[in-house]
């Protein structure tokens, strides 16, 4: 059992560095954060108001196509496959500032993945945004285009 | 190899090691085509950390994909049946947590990306799914004639 085991984790990261979709190298070491940083959820009255104090960027999980038809303001396009394609575009964040990371809908696993990431990069502060796009457009607030 | 049973009790052991093999290739396929979704499928469980997930990501289809060849082939037998049976437990277990839980997740049984979220309907299919690789195993225990 232990030599089928075995094959299979080796064939697997073999066949996974061949794969023009595989997981980069670099994605799969372990995590070294030592910060006890946990990702929270931010409601959409809070997350508007940190957009007027401009005290959070916003990082938007959405395909690229979906981003450049409506974002909130200023918000950074990371979408999931390109964060797998380039994992760098995360490091050349400010690990200090705060982040709100947001889908389109409420249920945003993709952005919890991604927010786990970014704390085990050494990100303090990093929330979701509870109900997503679809709540932030639920309660009037503004998007650019 | 597949040789023609000789007895019901071959018969059965051949039915449950081709439905296994077509089980397991089938689901597979569509892993090995999409590893980051499935990574992502993985992680939606909230059993694994965020790294840890792409490593099953990787690995889990291409042993589902051996071990339904070996079942298929005759190769390894018993072996193959006892990992069978420990993978129909570790999903029933990580499918029924997630209901129990209260996940809004996607099985990720057969297609990465499906739509329908789990139910009590996937719950039960893989207490069927666990029963049978049981029965493959008993079977196999018991028949002097097959190979390890």
């Amino acid at each position: 059992m232990l030599l089928i085991l075995s094959l299979t984790l080796v064939g697997g990261i073999f066949i996974n560095q061949l794969h023009p979709q595989g997981i980069r190298w670099e994605l799969l070491l372990p995590l070294s954060a030592n910060t006890p940083a946990t990702v929270t959820a931010i409601n959409p009255e809070d997350a508007f108001l940190a957009l007027m104090q401009e005290e959070a960027y916003f990082i938007d999980i959405r395909p690229a196509e979906e981003f450049e038809a409506d974002h909130i303001a200023g918000a950074i396009s990371l979408p999931l496959f390109d964060y797998f394609q380039s994992p760098d575009s995360l490091r050349n964040l400010a690990p200090e500032k705060k982040y709100i990371l947001y889908c389109f809908d409420p249920e945003c696993k993709e952005a919890e993945m991604i927010a786990a990431e970014m704390i085990g990069y050494g990100f303090q502060n990093v929330a979701i945004l509870e109900g997503g796009l679809s709540a932030w457009l639920g309660n009037g607030f503004p998007t650019e285009l | 190899m597949i040789k023609m049973p000789a007895t019901v009790k071959d018969w059965i052991i051949l039915g449950l090691r081709l439905f296994f093999a077509g089980t397991l290739i089938y689901a597979s396929i569509d892993k090995i085509l999409n590893p980051i979704d499935f990574a992502q499928t993985i992680f939606n469980y909230q059993i694994i950390g965020v790294r840890l997930s792409r490593w099953v990501a990787i690995w889990l289809p291409y042993l589902e994909l051996i071990l339904g060849l070996f079942l298929l082939a005759g190769i390894w037998l018993k072996s193959s049946a006892r990992l069978n049976l420990s993978l129909m437990l570790i999903f029933l277990v990580a499918v029924g947590q997630a209901y129990f839980r209260g996940l809004k997740i996607s099985c990720g049984c057969f297609a990465v990306d499906g739509p329908e979220k789990i139910g009590i309907g996937d719950i039960f299919s893989n207490i069927a799914l666990l029963l049978a690789s049981i029965v493959l195993v008993l079977l196999l225990e018991y028949n002097p004639k097959k190979s390890t």
